[in-house]
Parts: structure tokens; sequence; C-alpha cells
């Protein structure tokens, strides 16, 4: 079974929703891919490392998981 | 060894989680005791420990903003990391304005996999670990 037997049967369950959230996906880890292989490029422990300097960053990433904490364990069904 | 028992403790707690119903009260519990945990823990373990004050930390990011040039790699990157984030946000609310099938949302697509008990609990994990390293993580040491 080739690759393009495979895509043509999955291609018609993909939404274009899906097609935008696998896009969205191959970009952050092609620049993720890119931070690990070059050092001037910024990782997202860099960007976490910055948010976590002080009161303000570090209220504001815990806020964000916090709510989202909530949403995926409680609210989500 | 405190180690060792304190990750067995975590794992098994998310497996716990993870095998409870969604919708029960026990999961709700559980999830609410952690947040006021984490938030307790992060008052506790980051007093006098913060590396800068917020109003140094947003005027410095401010300079370095306008500053840009000075490093175009870190700032292309930067920025690169912004655009993905708010593509995320973006799409996430225009698919939540929408309300259609076409166009899940992110915790749809999350939903995915936390709807297996399994699944839920490596989710649970994940959670977990990255709100460790927000309570206590890039801390100064203690004076």
């Amino acid at each position: 079974m080739t690759a393009l037997t495979v895509w043509s049967g999955l291609a018609p369950a993909v939404v274009v929703g899906d097609a935008v959230w696998l896009g969205i996906g191959a970009a952050a880890t092609a620049l993720l891919a890119a931070s690990l292989r070059w050092r001037r490029v910024t990782t997202p422990w860099g960007v976490l490392r910055w948010f976590l300097q002080c009161w303000a960053g570090r209220g504001l990433a815990l806020a964000a998981w916090t709510i989202a904490g909530w949403h995926m364990f409680c609210q989500r069904p | 060894m405190g180690r060792t028992l304190l990750i067995g403790a975590v794992v098994a707690s998310a497996l716990v989680e993870g095998f409870w119903p969604q919708s029960s009260a026990a999961a709700h519990w559980s999830v609410g005791a952690v947040l006021t945990a984490a938030l307790v823990a992060a008052v506790v373990l980051g007093r006098h420990r913060q590396r800068r004050s917020s109003a140094d930390w947003v005027s410095s990011s401010a300079r370095a903003v306008a500053r840009w040039w000075a490093h175009p790699i870190r700032s292309a990157s930067v920025a690169l990391w912004v655009l993905v984030l708010a593509a995320t946000v973006g799409w996430d609310t225009y698919s939540f304005s929408h309300q259609s099938d076409r166009l899940p949302t992110l915790s749809r697509v999350i939903g995915g996999v936390t709807r297996y008990p399994l699944g839920r609990a490596a989710v649970f994990l994940a959670w977990l670990a990255l709100g460790a390293v927000l309570v206590a993580g890039e801390r100064r040491r203690a004076p």
C-alpha cells in the first residue's frame, strides 16, 4: 500500500479546519526544529523563561495554564 | 529515592484522573485541588525569588523590541513564535464562533485524545509537568 493510497483514503475525513490545524502544527514543528538546529533561533523554552522572570509574566503564564486545565479536564465533554 | 516516590505519586494521580469520568465531581475536585495547590506553591516558593521586578521586565522588553535590529535572527524567530501563537488563538476563535463540524476548535482536537482514559492521563501528566515549571522554574537562588 503506497503513501498515496493511504492519503487518498484519509483525505475525505480531513475537513478544512483540520487542514489548518495541521498547517499550524507543521509551522510550529519547523520552527522548533530550526531552534534546535541553530542556537540563535529562540526556542519555546526561551519564550517560557522570558515569562518566568517576574511576577507579572509568571502570573500571566499561570493564569493561561489554569484556564487551559479547567477547560480541558472539567468543561470539555 | 524521594524524587522517585514523587514521580511515582504524580504518575499514579494522573492515571487516577485519566480513569475518572470527565463529568464526575471527583475529577472536578481533583483539578480544583491541583490548581489551588499550584497557586499557593507559586506564591510561597516565589516570594522574594523572582529574577526581576515586573516594571523592569516590561521596560527591558519594550527596549528589546525597539532595538530589534541589534539581534535580527533572535527578533525574527520571536516574531515567528508570536505569529504561530496568534494564528492558533485567531483560528481557534474563528472556529469557535462558527460552531461547524468542518471547523473543529483546538479543544475539540485535544478532546480526540482526552476522551480515552490513557490519553487523558497523558495530557494531565503533561499539564502537571508544565505547571511545576511555571510554579518553580527560573527563580533566583535562596538568599
